[in-house]
Order: C-alpha cells, then sequence, then structure tokens
C-alpha cells in the first residue's frame, strides 16, 4: 500500500482513525498506550501484509532479531544478521549478476526487493548500536519493539525514525489538538507535493529523460533534469511530509528529513538538509565510529569516501548509485579543500553567489547519474547536456512548447522551493482549511485520472 | 472556540464526506470516456493473495469504479490542463502531448496509436471490445435478402470463371510514386515517441498523432502484397497504404516532430511488383483536406476520406463507383473520440465534432459475421457461428464508440454479398481505418470480406479458394503499414491453419518455379 492511494487515504485511514480515536478516549484518564500502541501495530502490519504478504515474516525476522540481540547485548551479532539480510534481500541480484559476469556459473535467481526493507533495517540498526552504545535501554517488550519497526507512517520510506526518538512516546504520549491539526496539514501538503506536483513534473520527465536519447534535444534535457530534480524532492518531501504529519495526530514526533535542499549555500549544505535522517544515521553509525574527521588527513580521505560509498549504495543495487554517492563524496572533499579549510566556511557576497549556484549544480547534474542504471544510456543523456544532438533548423520548438505548457507547474515548483515566513494569525487558520480542502479534493481527483504513481523512494 | 479544533472538525468533515462519497456512491462497470469495461473486485485465491495480486487488484478495483469516474477523470485532466499556458505558432494554438524527442532518421518502428496508447495503460484493467451503449441498426439498413442462399459461399468458380476473371482483373495500371506533397513534414524522419499534438481552437481543434515510419518495415509491407501475388497469380492484388491526419494537418512548428508518410508510401509503391496495383489515396485525400475527411477527435479518419479512397480503389480495380448522392447521410452529434483520452487534452473533449457517415440508398446487399472471441489479452480465444447482422450500426448522439458504426468493430470476419452481378469478390485486410471503406464497394463488388490484420485464425489460401476471391486490397494506415507486426500476420495468413504437407508441397512448387 502505498500513501497517495483512494484505498490509503479513504479507506484504510478513515478505519484507523475510527479505531484510534476509540482507543485513545478509554485510555485517555488512565495515561496508557496499550490500546492504542495495539490498534497501530495491527494497521501497521496490515498496511505491509497488503503490498507484502510474505515478505512480512522477514521484516517479523527481523524484529526478532532485534529483540533477542537487543536483550543478550548481541548487537553487533545482531547488526551483521541484519546486514546479511540487506545483501542477499537487496543486493544479491547485483552480486549474482557480478559473479556470472567475471565468468563464474551461478544459478538463475531472481530475489524481488522487499518493499521499505532499507529503512526498517537501518532502524533496527540504529536501534541495536543505540543499544550497545548505552544510548537506552533494550526494550524487553517484542510487541512495543514490533511497534517501533513496523509503524506504518515511516515503515517503508523513512524518516529512519531513532528508536531514542519515540521511546518514551510508545510508553506515554499526548495529543494535543494542535498536534492532530498540524498533522492533518501536513499529511495533506505531503500529498499535495506528490500528487499536484511530482507526478505532474514526472510527467516531462518521462518524456525527457524517459524518452529515446538519440534524438533528445539539449534545451529538453536540460529541463527533464531539472524536472527530475523537483520531482524527486517533491515526491521523497511529499511522502515525509505525510509520515511525519500522521505521527504528529498520534502524538509521535517523527524528525524532519527535509530542509529546504535547492536553497543550499553548497553541496556540503545541500546533504545538511536533504534525506536528513539517512545523513544523520550515516554520520552516527559509520563516520564517527570510523573516527570521523578526528583522525589523519589519508584516514579521513577513506571515511568521508566509505560513508558516500555507502550512502549511494543504499539508494539502489545497481553500480550508479555508488558513481552518485562517490561522486558527491569527491565534491565534498572538493568544497572542504576551497571552501571550509581554515574557517573559509563563512562568506558573502559574490563568493557566496558563486558557491550556491554550483553547489546547486553539482546537485541537479547528479541527479542524472541517479537517474539512469544503464551507464550506455547515462553517457548519452550527458553528452545530450553539453550538446551532443543538434536542433533541427526548426528550432526546439518541443522546448518552447513543454515549457510553455508547464510553466505554472514550473514555477510553483520552484517558488516552493523556498522557505517562507510561518505565521500563526487566526485568521491564517479559516485560509489553511480552504487550502487544505482544496488541495486535498484536488489531489483526490487526480488520483482518480492517473494510473498509480508509486513513490520514487519506497524502490529503496 | 480553538482555532485548531475548528480546523480539525473542517478537515474531519471533509474526509468524512469524501470518505461517505467513495464508499456509498453508485460505483460503474463502464466508463464512456474511456470507452472500457472498469475493473472488477477481484476473486480470492491463495496465489494472487500469496504474490499481492490480489490487493494490488482491490486497490485498481476501488480507484477504477469510484462514483462519477468520467466526471471526474475530466476535471482531472482539465487540472492537469492548469500547469501552463498555451503557446501559439502564428494564429495556431499547438499542445503536444508525450512527445520528448527530436525527429531523427529512419531507425525506429512505429506501432499504431492505439497499441501504443494501451501500452501506456498496461496497468489499468483489461478494456472492452465493444463501446457501449449498444448500438441499433437503422431503419434502412434493413435491406431485402438475397434471393440465393447467400448465407453460404458460393460455388468455387470454374477454371473459365477463373480465367475470366483474371483478365477483368487486371486493369492497365502502372505503379508511380506520388510527387505532391500536401504538409510541410522534413522527408525520411521519425519521431522517436508516438505524440500526439493538439492544434488549432474551438471548432478547429484537432489532435493529431505524430509519425515515424521505417522503410524497411514498409518494404516488407510491399514484399507481402508481393507475396500473395506469387503465391496466387490469378488473383488481383492492391495496396492502398491510408495516410493519416498528420499527413496534411500537421503544423509547421510541429512538422520536425513527426516523419512522412508520402515518403513511406511512396517506398511502398517503388517495392511492389509490376503486377501488383499501388493505389494512390494520398492525392486525392490532399485535394479535400478542406473538407471533414479526418476526425478532429479521433485517430481515424472520417467516413467521407474513405469515400474519396474507395473511389480510387474502384477505379483501380476497373470497376464502377456509386456517387456520394446514390447514399444516405447520418449523422452522429456531439462526438468524441479516442484523442481525447490518448492525448488526455480537456480542449478536445470540449469541441466535439459531428461523425457523418453514408448508407448506400440503392444497393441490396446482406452481411453475415463470424465474431472472434477473445481472451483477456486480445488473444483469439475461439470463433462464434456466423450470423447475420447490420453492416451500418446506429449510434446515439454524443456516443464516443461511433467509429464502430461499420460493422461494430474488428475481431471478426465480415462477409458482405451484394446485388451486384459481376463476378468480382474482394477481400480487404485491413485495419480499423479499413472499416470505412467497404460500405462505398457494395455498388462496385459482388462480395466484399473485410479481416482484419489482427484477428484471423484461418489459412487465408484456402479462404480465398473457398469464396471464389478474385480481389485482395491491403488498406491499412500508414502506421500499421509501418508495424511488422501486421506484416507477420498476413505472412502467417498464408501458412495457417493448413496441414504441414499441403504447406511444404506448395512451397515446393513454388520454388520449382
Amino acid at each position: 500500500m502505498v500513501f497517495a492511494d483512494l484505498f490509503f487515504i479513504y479507506v484504510f485511514i478513515p478505519a484507523f482513525a475510527i479505531l484510534y480515536a476509540a482507543a485513545y478516549l478509554i485510555e485517555k484518564k488512565k495515561e496508557k498506550t496499550l490500546l492504542r500502541n495495539s490498534v497501530l501495530v495491527l494497521f501497521s502490519l496490515i498496511f505491509y501484509v497488503w503490498g507484502e504478504p510474505v515478505y512480512i515474516l522477514l521484516l517479523l525476522l527481523g524484529v526478532i532479531i532485534d529483540h533477542i540481540c537487543g536483550r543478550t547485548h548481541k548487537e553487533i551479532a545482531g547488526i551483521v544478521l541484519h546486514l546479511l539480510l540487506l545483501a542477499v534481500f537487496k543486493y544479491g541480484n547485483l552480486i549474482l549478476a557480478t559473479v556470472k559476469a567475471a565468468g563464474a556459473d551461478v544459478p538463475e535467481v531472481d530475489i524481488r526487493l522487499p518493499i521499505g526493507i532499507s529503512f526498517y533495517t537501518f532502524q533496527s540498526i540504529s536501534y541495536l548500536a543505540d543499544v550497545r552504545a548505552k544510548k537506552c535501554e533494550p526494550q524487553k517488550s517484542f510487541p512495543r519493539l514490533l511497534l517501533y519497526i513496523s509503524m506504518f507512517p515511516q515503515l517503508i520510506a523513512g524518516p529512519i525514525v531513532r528508536y531514542t526518538a519515540v521511546a518514551s512516546a510508545m510508553d506515554a504520549r499526548k495529543t494535543t489538538e494542535n498536534d492532530i491539526a498540524d498533522g492533518i496539514r501536513r499529511f495533506v501538503y505531503g500529498l499535495g507535493k506528490k500528487v499536484l506536483l511530482a507526478d505532474q513534473l514526472g510527467e516531462i520527465v518521462k518524456q525527457t529523460m524517459g524518452a529515446e536519447l538519440s534524438s533528445l534535444s539539449t534545451g529538453m534535457a536540460w529541463l527533464g533534469l531539472i524536472a527530475f530534480s523537483l520531482q524527486i524532492y517533491y515526491d521523497f518531501s511529499g511522502y515525509s511530509d505525510m509520515a511525519i504529519g500522521m505521527g504528529k495526530c498520534m502524538g509521535f514526533q517523527f524528525p524532519e528529513n527535509f530542509d529546504h535542499p535547492y536553497m543550499c549555500a553548497s553541496v556540503t549544505d545541500f546533504w545538511r538538509r536533504w534525506h536528513i535522517s539517512l545523513g544523520s544515521f550515516f554520520r552516527d553509525y559509520v563516520y564517527i565510529p570510523l573516527g570521523g574527521n578526528r583522525c589523519s588527513k589519508i584516514k579521513w580521505i577513506r571515511n568521508i569516501l566509505i560513508v558516500w560509498a555507502l550512502t549511494g549504495f543504499w539508494h539502489g543495487a545497481s553500480w550508479n548509485y555508488l558513481l552518485w554517492g562517490l561522486y558527491f563524496g569527491l565534491l565534498l572533499l572538493l568544497e572542504h579543500a576551497l571552501y571550509y579549510r581554515k574557517g573559509q566556511g563563512e562568506c558573502h557576497g559574490v563568493t557566496a553567489l558563486f558557491r550556491r549556484i554550483t553547489g546547486l549544480a553539482f546537485v541537479v547534474l547528479g541527479w542524472g547519474i541517479f537517474y539512469f542504471e544503464d551507464f550506455g544510456k547515462m553517457r548519452r543523456f550527458f553528452a545530450v547536456l553539453f550538446g551532443a544532438n543538434a536542433v533541427p533548423v526548426s528550432g526546439d520548438y518541443l522546448l518552447k512548447s513543454t515549457l510553455s505548457q508547464n510553466a505554472l507547474l514550473l514555477a510553483a515548483a520552484l517558488l516552493l522551493c523556498f522557505k517562507f515566513p510561518k505565521t500563526d494569525r487566526r485568521g491564517v487558520t479559516v485560509l489553511r482549511a480552504v487550502w487544505t480542502t482544496a488541495f486535498l479534493v484536488a489531489s483526490t481527483i487526480l488520483l482518480v485520472g492517473a494510473s498509480n504513481h508509486p513513490f520514487l523512494y519506497t524502490r529503496f | 472556540m480553538k482555532w485548531s479544533r475548528f480546523y480539525i472538525i473542517i478537515m474531519v468533515l471533509v474526509f468524512a464526506a469524501i470518505t461517505a462519497f467513495l464508499a456509498f456512491g453508485p460505483r460503474k462497470t463502464y466508463s464512456e470516456v474511456e470507452r472500457r469495461e472498469l475493473a472488477v473486485f477481484p476473486a480470492f485465491d491463495t496465489d494472487s493473495w500469496m504474490d499481492g495480486s490480489y490487493t494490488a487488484a482491490i486497490d485498481s478495483w476501488f480507484t477504477d469504479t469510484v462514483p462519477f469516474r468520467d466526471d471526474i477523470t475530466t476535471t482531472a485532466l482539465a487540472l492537469a490542463d492548469m500547469r501552463g499556458v498555451r503557446m501559439k505558432d502564428g494564429e495556431e494554438e499547438i499542445s503536444f502531448h508525450n512527445v520528448g524527442t527530436l525527429a531523427m532518421n529512419d531507425e525506429e518502428t512505429e506501432e499504431e496509436p492505439l497499441q501504443q496508447a494501451e501500452k501506456e495503460k498496461a496497468d489499468k484493467p483489461a478494456p472492452t471490445r465493444a463501446p457501449s451503449p449498444t448500438p441499433k441498426a437503422p431503419a434502412s439498413e434493413d435491406q431485402d435478402p438475397e434471393k440465393e442462399d447467400a448465407s453460404k459461399p458460393s460455388a468455387t468458380p470454374t477454371a473459365e470463371e477463373k480465367s475470366k476473371r483474371e483478365v477483368e482483373a487486371a486493369p492497365a495500371h502502372e505503379n508511380t510514386t506520388i510527387s505532391e506533397n500536401f504538409a510541410p513534414v522534413a522527408e525520411d524522419f521519425t519521431a522517436a515517441s508516438n505524440g500526439i499534438i493538439v492544434t488549432g481552437s474551438g471548432e478547429t481543434t484537432r489532435a493529431i498523432m505524430l509519425y515515424g515510419g521505417n522503410k524497411t518495415v514498409t518494404a516488407n509491407y510491399a514484399g507481402v502484397a508481393n507475396h500473395y501475388k506469387e503465391l496466387m497469380p490469378e488473383l488481383n492484388v492492391m495496396v492502398c497504404v491510408i495516410p493519416t491526419a498528420v499527413s496534411y494537418y500537421c503544423p509547421e512548428g510541429a512538422a520536425a516532430y513527426s516523419g512522412s508518410q508520402l515518403v513511406q508510401i511512396n517506398n511502398v509503391i517503388e517495392h511492389l511488383r509490376d503486377d501488383v496495383i499501388g493505389i494512390n489515396i494520398y492525392s486525392i485525400l490532399g485535394e479535400h483536406r478542406d473538407e471533414p475527411i479526418y476526425l478532429r477527435t479521433d485517430h481515424h479518419w472520417a467516413p467521407l476520406g474513405a469515400y474519396y479512397a474507395a473511389s480510387k480503389i474502384a477505379e483501380a480495380a476497373g470497376l464502377p463507383f456509386l456517387d456520394i448522392s446514390e447514399y444516405d447521410e447520418h449523422v452522429v452529434h456531439g462526438y468524441v473520440g479516442s484523442m481525447y483520452m490518448y492525448s488526455e487534452d480537456i480542449r478536445v473533449s470540449q469541441n466535439p465534432e459531428d461523425f457523418v457517415y453514408y448508407t448506400p440508398r440503392k444497393v441490396q446487399y446482406k452481411t453475415y459475421y463470424v465474431n472472434y472471441i477473445l481472451g483477456a489479452d486480445w488473444s483469439v480465444a475461439g470463433e462464434a457461428e456466423q450470423k447475420e447482422g447490420p453492416f451500418f450500426l446506429q449510434y446515439p448522439d454524443g456516443s464516443g464508440g461511433a467509429y464502430c458504426t461499420f460493422m461494430g468493430g474488428d475481431a471478426k470476419i465480415t462477409r458482405v454479398v451484394t446485388d451486384t452481378k459481376n463476378g468480382r469478390k474482394l477481400i480487404i485486410l485491413k485495419d480499423s481505418f479499413g472499416n470505412a471503406i467497404p460500405g462505398y464497394l457494395f455498388g462496385t463488388y459482388e462480395e466484399v470480406h473485410v479481416i482484419d490484420s489482427r484477428y484471423f485464425t484461418r489459412n487465408i489460401q484456402d479462404y480465398i479458394e473457398e469464396y471464389g476471391i478474385t480481389d485482395v486490397l491491403f488498406a491499412n494506415n500508414a502506421f500499421h503499414a509501418s508495424t511488422p507486426a501486421t506484416i507477420n500476420a498476413y505472412e502467417r495468413y498464408l501458412t495457417q491453419g493448413r496441414a504441414e504437407e499441403e504447406v511444404s508441397e506448395e512451397a515446393e512448387a513454388v520454388e520449382e518455379q
């Protein structure tokens, strides 16, 4: 089940909301969470089984590993087991294909990727690592651990929620009216980002990056790349907004996953704003344990490259993701050498503008590496970006037409990359209700009219 | 009241209202706009549950059958249309749909527009093969039955008759390529994707499928016609590649994104044997392009275009042809064809047209159908008993299925027995464009048989012999003539359904010759 689906929004959510609200009313005065947690676990399992009737066993196995290894303090063994499962189910096909390409005789096996495995595996690893580091006590209750791992709002596409962030809320949580109002609004805005922006931008991507590259014009290639940069942002951040919104309605505070990434001052700054929960995971559980930057320069470079290779590879079992990660690793090293050494981080005026523009350009170009799993196509696309295909005599009429046909969409998508000041004035509430209703109705209408557009990040 | 409480109440009411609408509103089983059966609630079985297809099918059913789906999808297209502003090319507005790349050289193969659109909607439930509502035969269709028992094939012609027909069926004809060009289309180009452009505004709004084309494939199209002639030398073989709207109405600004159909039509003509007749309908259609010869909202041509084409076919066959004044005119008002859903451009829906067709006034004829029973994947699962029925079906105003006026669709073998007595019997091998042609040939041929390039399961040589066919017309639109599947099907028709020994004997005989 995906969030941008009528069945989820108008069958699953209402059924869940009714039962959860009933549980809340029963438990309100007793300050207990057992009933609410039970409803949440039940619906989380239904949510996962709906899309993965068989791989639910894998998810449950993961929770069993967490439970046993956490309580017996065999955290390293647990982490290794999780990594093994991830290697088999996410990278198994790639490993076999690579071994086969090297000439070895390997059996033909097609391992289907379990939905959300990258996310829930990382949650399990963070839990075991935090227990080992004594940042939290091992959870004695299996159902609560199951709740932490399987909680449906963040189960299949994040954010990667640390156990410490929700442990206390699982035991006792209060949900205020402000939380519910904020949660609903966040959910609907996230849905709008996905359906009204990302899916519409996806149409441009389909007819540019997804088209026959040998005859793509340079202008259309750039338009496609920019559209994809915006699509992936609104798609993923839309999902995160919906997850955070649902969490808020239940009294959970999930971490923010995006902070206006395209307003970044540099590539380094971009990664402080993009998929924050993944970045902080690698920082806390890989980079710092490896020694971070408190070591020799060579080791530090090694640490950076390891972290970014892993970051890239986390996104998919294909070599282009590894290349994408290393591309950013090298850019970060370069930026460090040029910008951040000896306290040169702060800058203003033309220098800051230059960093901003070049940083954003590198980020956008990086999406070209990310998009194409086929290296041949990737090469062709970059050749087109830099002028390989000549525009015919008639001029790039298609580019002009596509731009004008999508002018308002592109303008809105670009504008919403910026940060706007928040206001809590009373009159705004009425306006918000109108806007939220309009977004919800428009998104619902477009969902009826469109074929199913799964979230891009659920692939990972 | 706290503002957040007010907000929660409003939003819960909105959610509840939409939920109630979706839960209790009337769910439909058929979409008039998309012209397809909507998804049905899946039957449970363990396998489909285990592989996730059962729950996925429930999701699809829930979304596909939402109450007032047609109104909502129309609104969705109107919303999607708000993504941008219209660009003008001189006086003309042009919108591109699914056109991502520049026109390039002759590399790609093309598929018929319908096939492409169906591929793109592959994740939707299988569309229906029959339009709805069920059409009725017009009163004027109640023709007097022929005196002889026309439900059975006439006797196999004698050698003398065959010889006579052969002479008659070989009018003086020289295949020459076409020099006129009616569209500002660059030569020998291929659009890399089957895009649609929407041009004009108001009553001039027109959706056009851009064309690719491939010279290797179109040469093979000529080759298969040559093969028919080679195997059945007594047969009068004619080839008529039907241009589509892009040949005549492609605006200059969009021309670079489409290949030239004229180039491919000429390529077919160039590759035909001298004794296979290449019919030029490109020129006559071009001369009449200011008339409604192509539907603006559908990917097909209009019946009037087929009339002009049929006149050239009769001329090529050396046979008489009935003037349009000999026909009764019928109009389906408010017609919006397939291009609305293929382009997903709201302007196409907002500017319906008249679907005008013509039925012969004086010719007496009877129509017999052998309908194919199709499986879920559109493959032929069986053949129904032959039955008589009307050739022209009458659709109500506003019906999107009006192009199915002719025979009601494609998945069938049609045999029309007319009161014309000249011993000439024609098979039209066609796609849906060809459906509009036979109605103009009832005064030209004694029998007209119509066979689709996707649904014939018998052996064509046996069929030709069984019914004493004298003429074969290959009548495919330029897209289908550029599709390997069409050529493969026609080749297959020559050999399928025959005993292996018989086939090998024939092959040997041909080799010896």
